[in-house]
Order: structure tokens, then C-alpha cells, then sequence
């Protein structure tokens, strides 16, 4: 059960790996309606996590990001964190260009509240 | 077991009788004490019973009260966050607007926003706003000092002219890099008189700094082309006749001001 949401302007490319358990989202994302963007993503992690057993990593490579964007990010990671509470193996990882510092700044506010691995590093390719 | 209201009801009948019968009042007594200790138990069920709903209101609060800090400190991060990526967004704009807008070297407006601003001045002009003059700057001999000092020291001295000429005029809006070694100037509310002297101060000061070059440094010149806008004119007239006026100050020996009105 693989997830597939084509990159627009407005919106990042997300891809979900139900065989490796492997998230990635990539781009800007100030769409429309966020909530209904990223719903599918929500229940996709619900699922993921309520019937395997496996570990589940999410690899971000986000830019800018509107407000519902944020929210809707901070309630993926709260399901990780509440994961990672009951013992599940689930990880972070954040990529960002090396010119873009700002970008690093806003991910450590993420990081803020998680006490699962939140791994924060500088690309120096682009992606 | 008998209800104590009856118990009551006895014990008043047999207080009236004063029957003085010792088995009747151990009886009753024994009954009264069963009754209290029943109504004891009760009243005990009920304060546990009682606690445990003061227990569980008390729980239920502080859960609230919990989720409720929670949900504030959600929120102020996600303003957080957000306000962050408002003024990374802000900064773009500014840094994007400063690219398409200023030349990259000096700072001074590009050609096309100069332009842009020109034109925007005619507009005022042909609708009975005071006039303005337009001043074509070119440095003399650009190339002898490139060639002879490089071409840092030579952007150093384009550096140079554009600050100068913005502390000169206040204004940085009303000077642009319109190519090369060529700066337009823009003077809005100057008559002849005035641009004319202006140009010349403005030739004066620059031919007086200094540039770091060789054991004493050097010089540099300028030539400028000043005219008036005639109003109704177009942009290409108005430029054309400063482009001439740059020329015969450049055909007549450089390091001076032609004015053609």
C-alpha cells in the first residue's frame, strides 16, 4: 500500500514505502487546503504504525512551508513521538541545502519537542 | 431487622409504659445499636462513594488543565514556526526585489528601474508637477584605468562615483548604473540654473577622491550631459538630447558639464 502525491507548485512531492518504511517529502508546500493534501499521509502513518510492526523513517526535504503545512507536519511527528512512547523503532530525518541556514534554524523548532532520533544535516548537491 | 422507625416507635410505647421490663429494654437496645451501626456503614459507603467523585472531578481537571497547557504550547509553536517562515519569505522578496531592481556591482537602481522611475516622473510632469533634468555621467578614461590598474580597482572607482553621488543627491532612488561606466541622474524639481551647478559640485567632488593606485593613488574624472524634459516629450527624445550633450562634453576635453536645455 504505497502513497504517491505528485509535487506541484504550491505542494511537495510525497512518497510512502510500505514495504521499507520510508516516507519522503520533498519541496515547498503552501497548498490550498492542507488538511486535505496530507490526509491521505496521516492515515497512511496510522496504519503503517497500528498494523506493522516495523520501523517507520520520514526524510524531509522541505523549504517553505504555510502555517497549516506546519500544523499539519507537527501532528505526523506527534504520532511518531507517540509511537516511539509504546517502543516503536521510528526516526527523523532532515535535509537541507548548506546555503540555507534559516531552514536548519526551523527544523531544530521541530525537533523541539520529539525524543525519537531527529537527525537535522546539510546537503551540499542539490537535490 | 426492624426499620428504626418502627424502633423509634417502640422504644416511645415502652417508654410510656415504663413496663420497667429489663428483657424488653435489652432487646430494644440491642436493636438500636444494630440500627446505628447499619446507618454508620451507610453513611461510611457514602463518604467513600462521595471522596471518589471528588477524586475523579479533581483528576478530570487536572487532565484538562494538562491538555490544555498542551495545546497552548502547540500553538505557540506553531505561530513560532510560522512567523518564522513568514520572515524567511519576507527576506526572499527583499533579497529578490534587490536583484531585479538594483545593479549588482554598485547598488544603484538598474537601468530598468531608473527607467521605470523616469518615466513615472514625466507622467507628474505632464500632469503639472514641477520639471526635472536628466544627467548622463560617463567616467573619463575607464578603460586607461582598467587597463593600468585592473579591473578591481576599476569597479572600486565605479563603487566610488555611485556613493558619491547618492550622498551627493540623498536620494537613492534617483541614480541608476545605465551601463558600463555610464550612471543617469535623475533631478527632480531642478531647474537649469541648478542642475547645471549641481553637476559641476558633483564633478568636483568626485575629481578630488582618491583612488588607491600606484605609490600616490589616482584620480578619476567625469563627463555629464545634463538637459531639461520638455514636457509632452518622450522618454528616447529627453535621453537622446543628454546623450548628446554627454558627447560634446566628452568631444571638448572631457571633465566638465554641457548643458543643452
Amino acid at each position: 500500500m504505497n502513497l504517491e502525491i505528485a509535487q506541484t507548485n504550491t505542494s511537495p512531492a510525497v512518497s510512502a514505502d510500505w514495504e521499507s518504511g520510508r516516507i519522503l517529502i520533498r519541496g515547498d508546500s503552501y497548498p490550498e487546503n492542507s488538511f486535505e493534501l496530507y490526509h491521505p499521509l496521516i492515515k497512511w502513518v496510522e496504519a503503517f504504525l497500528a498494523n506493522l510492526d516495523r520501523p517507520l523513517r520520514l526524510e524531509l526535504e522541505l523549504l517553505y512551508m504555510n502555517t497549516s503545512s506546519v500544523r499539519v507536519l507537527m501532528d505526523i511527528l506527534d504520532l511518531l513521538e507517540s509511537a516511539f512512547q509504546k517502543g516503536r523503532d521510528v526516526g527523523v530525518a532532515w535535509r537541507y541545502d548548506i546555503g540555507n541556514e534559516r531552514v536548519a534554524e526551523l527544523a531544530v523548532e521541530f525537533k523541539e519537542d520529539c525524543t525519537f532520533p531527529f537527525d537535522i544535516t546539510a546537503r551540499t548537491e542539490p537535490a | 431487622m426492624t426499620h428504626p422507625r418502627d424502633l423509634e416507635q417502640e422504644i416511645e410505647a415502652e417508654l410510656q409504659a415504663g413496663s420497667g421490663d429489663a428483657g424488653t429494654a435489652r432487646r430494644l437496645l440491642g436493636e438500636l445499636y444494630e440500627s446505628y451501626r447499619d446507618q454508620r456503614r451507610l453513611l461510611d459507603r457514602l463518604v467513600r462513594i462521595s471522596d471518589q467523585f471528588q477524586r475523579a472531578e479533581r483528576d478530570r481537571g487536572q487532565a484538562f488543565a494538562a491538555d490544555y497547557r498542551r495545546e497552548v504550547r502547540r500553538i505557540e509553536k506553531l505561530v513560532r514556526i510560522s512567523d518564522s517562515y513568514q520572515t524567511m519569505l519576507h527576506d526572499l522578496n527583499h533579497r529578490l526585489l534587490t536583484l531585479s531592481t538594483r545593479d549588482d556591482l554598485t547598488g544603484l537602481l538598474n537601468r530598468r528601474s531608473l527607467r521605470e522611475r523616469v518615466l513615472a516622473e514625466m507622467t507628474a510632469v505632464n500632469r503639472g508637477d514641477s520639471g526635472f533634468a536628466l544627467a548622463f555621467v560617463d567616467i573619463d578614461h575607464f578603460k586607461v584605468i582598467n587597463d593600468t590598474w585592473g579591473h578591481q580597482t576599476g569597479d572600486a572607482v565605479l563603487i566610488s562615483l555611485a556613493s558619491t553621488v547618492i550622498s551627493h543627491l540623498g536620494d537613492d532612488r534617483a541614480c541608476g548604473r545605465w551601463g558600463g561606466e555610464e550612471f543617469l541622474i535623475l533631478f527632480a524639481g531642478y531647474d537649469g540654473e541648478r542642475v547645471v551647478a549641481a553637476a559641476n559640485h558633483l564633478r568636483d567632488v568626485v575629481g578630488s577622491i582618491r583612488h588607491a593606485g600606484g605609490p600616490d593613488g589616482f584620480s578619476a574624472t567625469i563627463s555629464l550631459g545634463v538637459t531639461l524634459y520638455r514636457p509632452g516629450e518622450t522618454l528616447d527624445m529627453v535621453l537622446s538630447r543628454a546623450d548628446a550633450a554627454l558627447y560634446q562634453a566628452k568631444e571638448t576635453g572631457r571633465n566638465r558639464v554641457v548643458y543643452l536645455p
